[in-house]
């Protein structure tokens, strides 16, 4: 369905008049993965791991430097970003805080409505019926048209913005963050709502979360980023289950998880900064596992067993690896 | 109806649109009693007249009555206003909008051509091109119109700017709106908080701009009833008839005072941080 | 855990009367903290978990008022104390607190250092008094704490920090400072407020680390509060649940997680994605403070709730270190 190869995008880097060069940074680094139709592949990392960036990208609102992105067969990389967007219509994005995404001087409905005329849709009729079942199926009442932005809960927005995206009848969803800052118990019923509607309309889902529980649950296979690129990518089972990368694994050690964990801490420090990038694989500055030959180059995303590709060289040699916890 | 009583809470914001109210309705109800031409007509025996139960504002050097002009010129004053400031945001405001939506050249050189224009005070370079465009009301608009539209420009780029980063700006983006759209449809609105406030003062700085072309004789021709220009007249009999220049200034202090006080009410009011609180 | 009780809060109730009427922000809430031990309060926004941090510091907004009830320090009722004891001898002091944002909490313009050490001007340091003039020897005595609690939080290079800026931290950097100036005027309570809401999860587990560290190595009670059962789980030792401003269950974190009591918090648990079997979310939404449901405030959306659920709240009656605030709810 969405094939990624090789894609990168860069920021800053530009001669500016009478001016410092802004620094160059690399958010999104040789990133290349598939996702298959009707298929949910989570990315997860920490902020300013280059994420958002990712989907950005994808969604042709940042131009990629390098790369090619396909859809559908089709290639829709190359081109500027008016033109990007128009040829990834059926990629369609519902952002991490949608009560910000909405105009807060627009009522619901003619946000709604207006979604689906900039797409083209010109019967007034045909809108208004799509954005009632587009309602009822995130469950929301009619009567919500009448509301503004701000008179709605948390999970009240979110619901709107799954259904603003939903309107448009995508092939591929990208999901920033879908339940970031919401209470629990919302977070269950977003999580729940996302789950059958991807049921209803067979969608292609690309999860972007920094909880591991909730991409645990809620996807297919998992594609783990670190300074923008792909450590690790595997089938979801496989990946919780076997992890190889030292990243993976810190990750998975540091989850708060209901059952208290004995080693919880695998390891210290923070990222460096995505303007100073070290040589080779970025995470060696944190590695429990460096070796010398890791500062050398930066390890390539092979494959060790069928789906479960790692980029790492000690976890490529050592094949197995005992998984820090028993789930 | 919160926004209603917050608003009549704030007493110098409600005295202001008490003024502001009065002057309009002054202004639109005057022809009904005044005849304009009885009063420019020189009454050369009752020149000077202190106040009294017949001229409670007293007269003037021609023996006109100083009550009926102030109230006259009430049409001036607002009308001059409102002109400049409506023209000035014609200018300013889809300068603004465009130059703070997007990057590149046209957006640096309005920005560096309104730089330009708010470096030299306003009131010298209004001076200066109402003299080089003669002498009248007309001239003084424009001389004010186009020196004041760069305030309006200033005020929206920053506000777009602010707004053109805002999450709903981007998810619109995504959508592949047209930039139409996301500018009037989304951005203005967002933005028009500011505008009106700016608006408000901006009536009341013109008031001032405009009196004081008068006083200079750059505005305003005699013998048409402006409060300027009966100030730089009555200016000459101070200080033993001091009612000739002291009610004109009395009328332009109160009327400024009003649109300010208005403003800064409704800048309170429509501060967008207090009005999610709501 | 027969230790003595550091914080007793005794069926407190605070309201906020504002132009919409009286709004019951907490309702009989109970809360016992004892010397030493890591108490973690849970609930979901608006259950009234801030306002009870405001509370005990002694730091509600004027329009808000203390119904009934009482907080007591060691004994001593502290809403009876003046404003002035209030900041002299306990907010800083013998409280001390960790906000929740650490990007939001420095001013970006000083240098931590100029910002800690005002902290310590008001809060003082073991064995001096806090306030009155600073003179040289005393800020070298401050400066000295404070490097000395940056090397127990554990920040690389604790003799530069005073005199950095707070943007060349890190997040988890810039909470371990925040949490070193805490604890530099030797509270016997730390007040935490989510305070790892806003960092990543790697960093997030060095900070509940550090805090479990620190509890040990200083002797010091933390009152940790929090959305999160997973780092409820990780770090206390016990847990209260709050629901609209209602204590509703109390016990050791390990017994409330593990089986939970009230329908709440096994509602609340069954939510998190790490729970086995489908999640379906609580039906319906918290109750406005301003038109609290009478009774236990969890009965409209109690899936076991009956008909006395809405005359009077279950009393929060205790069995073997677990209370819980339910008719269902008997002690054996």
């Amino acid at each position: 369905m969405l094939a990624v190869e090789d894609l990168s995008t860069v920021f800053g880097g530009k001669r500016r008049f009478l001016a410092k060069p802004t620094p160059l940074v690399r958010a999104v680094s040789q990133v290349s993965f598939e996702v298959n139709e009707g298929e949910a592949l989570g990315i997860v990392g920490e902020s300013g791991c280059g994420k958002s960036t990712l989907a950005k990208t994808i969604l042709g609102l940042i131009r990629e430097a390098s790369g090619q992105i396909r859809l559908g067969g089709k290639t829709v990389s190359g081109l500027d970003p008016k033109a990007a967007r128009a040829a990834r219509g059926d990629i369609q994005y519902v952002h991490q805080d949608p009560g910000a995404a909405l105009d807060p001087w627009w009522r619901i409905g003619s946000t709604l409505d207006e979604t689906l005329a900039i797409h083209g849709l010109d019967d007034k009729a045909e809108r208004t019926r799509r954005i009632d079942q587009m309602l009822e199926a995130v469950g929301l009442d009619p009567s919500m048209k009448k509301r503004y932005p701000h008179e709605l809960s948390g999970g009240q927005q979110r619901r709107v913005g799954l259904a603003r995206t939903l309107a448009l009848r995508p092939k591929v969803v990208i999901l920033d963050e879908p339940t970031s800052g919401l209470d629990l118990s919302v977070q269950a019923s977003v999580l729940a709502l996302i789950t059958s509607l991807r049921q209803q309309f067979g969608l292609t889902v690309l999860f972007i979360s920094h909880d591991l529980s909730v991409v645990k649950r809620m996807c297919d296979r998992v594609a783990v980023i670190y300074l923008g690129r792909i450590v690790e990518i595997a089938p979801t089972q496989a990946l919780f289950g076997e992890p190889r990368h030292p990243y993976t694994r810190a990750l998975l050690a540091s989850a708060p998880r209901l059952t208290k964990q004995t080693h919880p801490v695998s390891i210290t420090g923070d990222p460096p900064s995505p303007t100073t990038l070290p040589p080779g694989c970025a995470f060696h500055t944190r590695c429990p596992l460096a070796m010398k030959t890791c500062t050398a180059a930066v390890p390539p995303l092979d494959a060790v067993k069928d789906q479960h590709k790692v980029a790492c060289l000690a976890a490529v040699k050592t094949d197995a690896i005992p998984a820090p916890i028993t789930s | 109806m919160l926004i209603f009583k917050k608003f009549l809470r704030d007493i110098p914001a409600v005295l202001g649109f008490i003024i502001v109210f009065a002057a309009i309705a002054i202004a639109i109800a005057d022809p009904l009693f005044i005849d304009a031409k009885l009063a420019n007509r020189p009454n050369i025996i009752a020149r000077l007249q202190p106040p009294s139960w017949e001229y409670p504002f007293g007269t003037d050097n021609l023996g006109r009555d100083i009550f009926i002009r102030v109230i006259l010129g009430t049409d001036t004053a607002l009308g001059i206003a409102l002109g400049v400031v409506l023209a000035a945001m014609a200018i300013g405001v889809p300068l603004g909008l465009y130059a703070g939506y997007s990057d590149g050249l046209v957006s640096e050189v309005i920005m560096r051509v309104t730089d330009v224009f708010l470096a030299v005070p306003q009131l010298i370079l209004a001076i200066a091109l109402a003299q080089v465009l003669g002498r009248g009301i007309e001239s003084a608009m424009v001389a004010l119109a186009v020196t004041y539209w760069p305030f309006f420009t200033r005020t929206v780029y920053a506000e777009v700017r602010r707004v053109r980063t805002a999450l709903f700006v981007e998810a619109l983006e995504g959508l592949n709106a047209s930039r139409t759209r996301i500018l009037f449809a989304h951005v203005l609105p967002n933005v028009a908080a500011p505008i009106i406030v700016r608006a408000s003062i901006g009536m009341g700085f013109i008031i001032l701009t405009a009196a004081v072309l008068g006083f200079l004789g750059v505005g305003a021709v005699p013998p048409s009833p402006d409060w300027g220009l009966a100030i730089a007249e009555g200016r000459k009999y101070l200080p033993e008839h001091w009612w000739f220049a002291t009610f004109p200034g009395l009328a332009i202090l109160v009327l400024v005072l009003g649109f300010n006080l208005l403003g800064d009410g409704l800048r309170d009011l429509l501060d967008p941080r207090l009005r999610r609180s709501r | 855990m027969t230790r003595e009780a550091l914080l007793k809060i005794n069926g407190l109730k605070v309201s906020v009367f504002g132009d919409e009427g009286e709004a019951s922000i907490l309702d009989h809430v109970e809360l016992e903290l004892k010397r030493g031990e890591i108490l973690g309060v849970v609930g979901e926004s608006g259950c009234g978990k801030s306002t009870l941090m405001r509370a005990i510091l002694g730091l509600l907004p004027q329009s808000a008022q203390i119904v009934s009830g009482e907080i007591l320090f060691r004994g001593e009722n502290l809403l009876s104390l003046s404003k002035a004891d209030m900041a002299r001898r306990i907010r800083g002091r013998a409280v001390g607190f960790v906000p929740q944002d650490p990007f939001l909490a420095f001013n970006p313009v000083f240098t931590v250092g100029k910002q800690m050490m005002e902290i310590l001007r008001w809060s003082g340091i073991p064995g001096h008094r806090p306030g009155g003039r600073l003179s040289r020897e005393r800020v070298r005595q401050h400066r000295a704490r404070l490097i000395e609690m940056f090397r127990a939080v554990q920040i690389p290079d604790a003799e530069t920090v005073l005199d950095r800026y707070p943007h060349q931290f890190s997040g988890g950097q810039r909470q371990r400072i925040l949490i070193a100036g805490a604890l530099a005027a030797q509270p016997e309570i730390i007040l935490a407020d989510e305070p790892t809401t806003a960092l990543d999860v790697t960093t997030q587990a060095q900070i509940l680390t550090l805090l479990n560290d620190l509890s040990d190595q200083f002797g010091v009670s933390i009152l940790f509060v929090t959305h999160d059962f997973g780092a409820v789980a990780q770090l206390c030792h016990r847990v209260s649940v709050m629901y609209a401003g209602q204590t509703v269950e109390v016990g050791t974190a390990d017994h409330v997680i593990n089986r939970p009591q009230h329908p709440y918090t096994s509602a609340l648990i069954d939510c998190h994605p790490d729970h086995i079997g489908d999640l379906v979310g609580i039906p319906g939404q918290v109750a406005s403070p301003l038109s609290a449901p009478p009774g236990c405030r969890f009965h409209p959306r109690c899936a076991v709730a009956q008909a006395r659920c809405s005359a009077a709240r279950p009393p929060l009656t205790a069995h073997e270190g677990r209370a819980v605030s339910c008719i269902h709810w008997a002690a054996p």
